[in-house]
């Protein structure tokens, strides 16, 4: 996104413009949305952290700098509501929540990829969904959005080499998950880990 | 951006990013616009105030009867345990009556001349009754029947008149002599 026009659009809702904060509801709701339902695998609860992140941007909009850029700030307001929400959810977890939540989360097979592929990806993502909040959350943001590490490290409010070392961590368990999965097949398993 | 690291970047650096991105692909986010959405939470968050006024009040009600109950219990233990002065100053008068209602040894004696009277009305009545019509062969009870007992008299001398007789036949004994 042109970080020009972001900036312009803080500035022109920091002096109370309802349109300009619009814009950057419309901008941001997209990847938002998948980075948190990536965390909590749940379509309700991500749709409520997206609310409830932009009602925050929009009542704390000063406290944003002038020029710096909306997503870490963003991002670091959801993540904070996702992580809320998961040490809730745990209290209240149980396999059948788990089972519902995986079919709510699937999505149809597209023609062009493979079955293998699919099931891959499904396996994968399960590997994921085990990991702990911090090592998940890193991974999708590092990952998914393509976010560097200093941004990584501002969101989760934490050092640079903090988000290495749970970087490491993370990769070594899916690693170790993936090769113990008796599902997946050998080869794609040596070959992805 | 700043440049990625390399290390980060292999074969499960790239499956991570595929699964991810495709597994959220057809993720969309609710169509709302920032206007329904504000609405929205101004809505929630009112019935979450609602909600707890709605819980404050029945706590304070809990704790109010809970007060209730607690005064309720106590005033009548200590009225009990402890007698007061009112109390005693009562149970005092109730004696006096009393003892006051006791009657002397005389109304004692008037009343069973009452009650002789009383009896000797009831002869004289059940004398004149007519019979019972009744088919019931059962005997009807019988009237408390009063045994009178003679009494000796309330002036009459303590000595008899046989206590005497040996002395003036001891005089006529000796008037013979």
């Amino acid at each position: 996104m042109p970080e020009g026009k972001e900036a312009e659009l803080v500035a022109r809702a920091k002096d109370g413009d309802m349109v300009a904060f619009e814009a950057l509801y419309e901008m941001h709701k997209g990847s938002l949305f998948r980075t948190v339902i990536a965390i909590t695998s749940n379509g309700q609860a991500a749709e409520e952290i997206l609310q409830e992140a932009f009602l925050r941007a929009f009542k704390r909009i000063d406290e944003i700098r002038e020029g710096a850029p909306l997503a870490p700030w963003l991002y670091r307001v959801a993540i904070n509501l996702a992580y809320d929400w998961t040490r809730r959810r745990q209290r209240w977890h149980t396999a059948l929540d788990n089972l519902m939540n995986r079919l709510q989360i699937m999505t149809p097979p597209s023609p062009e990829q493979t079955i293998e592929q699919r099931e891959l990806y499904e396996l994968v993502y399960e590997a994921i969904e085990r990991l702990d909040f911090k090592h998940r959350t890193t991974l999708v943001l590092f990952y998914m959005h393509a976010f560097s590490l200093e941004e990584v490290a501002e969101i989760m409010e934490c050092p640079v080499g903090t988000v290495k070392s749970r970087l490491h961590y993370a990769r070594k368990k899916l690693r170790r998950e993936l090769l113990a999965d008796q599902r997946l097949p050998r080869g794609i398993a040596y070959e992805y880990t | 951006m700043s440049t990625r690291d390399p290390r980060y970047e292999d074969e499960l650096g790239f499956i991570i990013r595929e699964t991810l991105q495709t597994e959220t692909e057809f993720e969309e986010p609710p169509a709302y616009t920032w206007n329904e959405i504000q609405s929205r939470l101004t809505e929630k968050s009112s019935t979450a105030r609602k909600f707890r006024v709605f819980w404050l009040t029945p706590a304070l009600q809990a704790a109010l009867l809970l007060v209730l109950i607690f005064l309720q219990g106590v005033t009548p233990y200590s009225y009990s345990t402890q007698p007061t002065p009112v109390t005693s100053q009562i149970e005092t008068t109730i004696s006096q009556i009393e003892m006051s209602t006791t009657p002397p040894a005389a109304t004692r004696q008037n009343d069973d001349l009452d009650m002789q009277l009383l009896k000797e009305q009831r002869e004289v009545v059940s004398h004149s009754e007519q019979p019972v019509r009744s088919v019931n062969t059962q005997p009807l009870p019988t009237a408390n029947v009063y045994v009178r007992q003679e009494r000796p008299q309330q002036n009459a001398p303590t000595h008899t008149e046989s206590s005497r007789t040996p002395v003036i036949l001891k005089q006529n004994l000796d008037l013979n002599r």
